[in-house]
């Protein structure tokens, strides 16, 4: 009988607390939950910090040359590699080529950085020739070039014949086929006109102007 | 005491517990994020240039090498060529009639192929700061007129290697930290060489560089370069009698001759041109 009763005051305590849980408010349930959540947070900080500080580093460290870098290191060290190769390449030029520094190798390079003349005649010559009437026949005549390597001014002066009322047209086709070449900065759109020659024909004159890069 | 009681207080003590938690969680997701970020750049970053390193390295040792060696052969060069620089190519005072007597053995050297005619008188005006500009004008043929420009590129530079453009001395250097590093003192003296001296043998000196060197990488960059600079023009404008004349005459090296502006017209016949040109005569400060 004693067995019985001890059993129904412990179902009848166990139901108590069942019923009690069952009507646990929010904030009962925050604070049940508040120290397991502070610790397991705190732990979890805990072992994320020594990741941090000491496994991570360990297992992304390279060995380099016998020394150890990490990451940011070798990206320093990458950098500082980089930078004394060029300052060496530097040291190698200015040995291999005497007088670094001095006028004559500043008025020799400057010298050299101009466009060579001859090589912006072939140039021009060879688009004046690429463009042709019907027949064949040259219709771009240059009669003047003048060439200041100092300032970089290429100047044209001539005049677009035996193209018939075509002429403007071939003038245009000059002015596009010379602003597509690769010296050219800028070129300054020389006038259209179309005059009459004592034989009927048409001639175009141009004056084209050309800044060079 | 005051606070103490508002910390026992229940409400403020789970508030509290929680706001504890959040802050460790944040911290918790910044640490994780940062780990994430670090493992992504070791993989992006760190291997590439693991394998780059190496590399690095290694041409750095080779560049100080070619330093080394090349420090002692500039030594003995330096000397001869500055005093040429400072006597003939670029002098306190202008020698106008060593400039005279170049033009001369050049427009006779035209002349006698019939390339060039009606060479006007040379005038020289007064110094612009430490330059003199120099007029003349002439009929010329199209091959007259190329020497006359190869001439005037040329007119200032002393050694192989100044009539090489930067980028053109680069790529050749550069080759031999590949192919032969001990070659850049055999390329150091070929760039050192007398400009004149190779544009009367250049297939000697050529040779000469090219024996320090095997592999036909360098030997076709080599060729391609001495096809396409400026040393083409030194050799086509020294061919002949021109070099042997300047030669004989101790007119080399030219001083400075920088072109100011150049004009050309249509000449009297098909292929020939009238030309009038302006130099500067450069002297030292």
């Amino acid at each position: 009988m004693e067995k019985i009763r001890f059993l129904r005051y412990n179902m009848g305590k166990t139901n108590m607390s069942l019923a009690s849980q069952k009507s646990s408010t929010p904030f009962q349930i925050l604070q049940r939950t508040s120290v397991p959540l502070v610790l397991f947070t705190l732990t979890l900080t805990c072992l994320l910090f020594l990741s941090q500080s000491v496994f991570l580093p360990a297992l992304l460290m390279v060995d380099i040359s016998g020394s150890k870098h990490n990451a940011h290191e070798l990206k320093t060290y990458h950098e500082a590699l980089l930078e004394q190769v060029k300052h060496k390449q530097e040291m190698r030029s200015n040995l291999v080529l005497s007088m670094q520094g001095t006028d004559y190798r500043k008025l020799s390079d400057w010298k050299q950085s101009h466009y060579p003349f001859q090589s912006l005649l072939s140039t021009v010559s060879q688009v004046s020739r690429s463009l042709h009437n019907k027949d064949g026949d040259q219709v771009v005549f240059i009669d003047n070039i003048k060439y200041f390597p100092v300032d970089g001014q290429l100047k044209l002066n001539g005049n677009v014949k035996n193209a018939g009322p075509r002429s403007m047209t071939i003038l245009a086709q000059l002015v596009e086929e010379l602003r597509s070449q690769p010296f050219v900065e800028s070129l300054k759109s020389p006038s259209f006109s179309r005059i009459e020659d004592s034989v009927g024909g048409f001639i175009t004159p141009f004056d084209i102007q050309i800044s060079l890069k | 005491m005051k606070i103490l009681s508002i910390i026992n207080r229940p409400k403020v003590r789970v508030i509290g517990l929680h706001i504890i938690a959040l802050t460790l969680l944040i911290i918790s997701a910044q640490i994780m994020s940062k780990q994430v970020r670090a493992i992504a750049n070791a993989s992006q970053v760190s291997l590439p240039l693991v394998a780059e390193l190496p590399v690095l390295e290694r041409r750095l040792n080779t560049i100080t090498q070619q330093i080394e060696m090349a420090e002692l052969n500039s030594v003995l060069k330096i000397g001869s060529q500055k005093e040429q620089v400072d006597v003939l190519i670029l002098p306190k005072e202008p020698d106008f009639d060593r400039l005279i007597s170049i033009f001369d053995v050049l427009q006779e050297g035209l002349k006698s192929k019939n390339i060039l005619k009606n060479a006007s008188k040379i005038d020289i005006g007064d110094p612009i700061e430490d330059a003199y500009p120099i007029h003349f004008s002439f009929d010329v043929h199209e091959e007259g007129l190329r020497k006359f420009l190869s001439f005037t590129r040329i007119a200032g530079l002393l050694t192989v290697g100044d009539a090489l453009s930067p980028e053109e001395r680069e790529m050749l250097i550069h080759k031999t930290e590949e192919e032969n590093p001990t070659g850049i003192i055999a390329l150091e003296q070929f760039f050192s060489t007398d400009l004149l001296r190779y544009a009367l043998d250049s297939r000697s000196h050529e040779e000469q560089l090219l024996r320090s060197f095997s592999s036909s990488d360098f030997v076709s960059l080599f060729r391609m370069t001495m096809q396409s600079s400026l040393l083409r023009e030194v050799r086509i404008l020294f061919e002949g009698d021109f070099g042997q004349l300047i030669d004989d005459h101790n007119l080399w090296p030219f001083p400075m001759l920088i072109m100011d502006s150049i004009n050309l017209k249509k000449g009297g016949a098909p292929k020939w041109r009238n030309v009038s040109v302006q130099l500067f005569l450069y002297t030292a400060h």
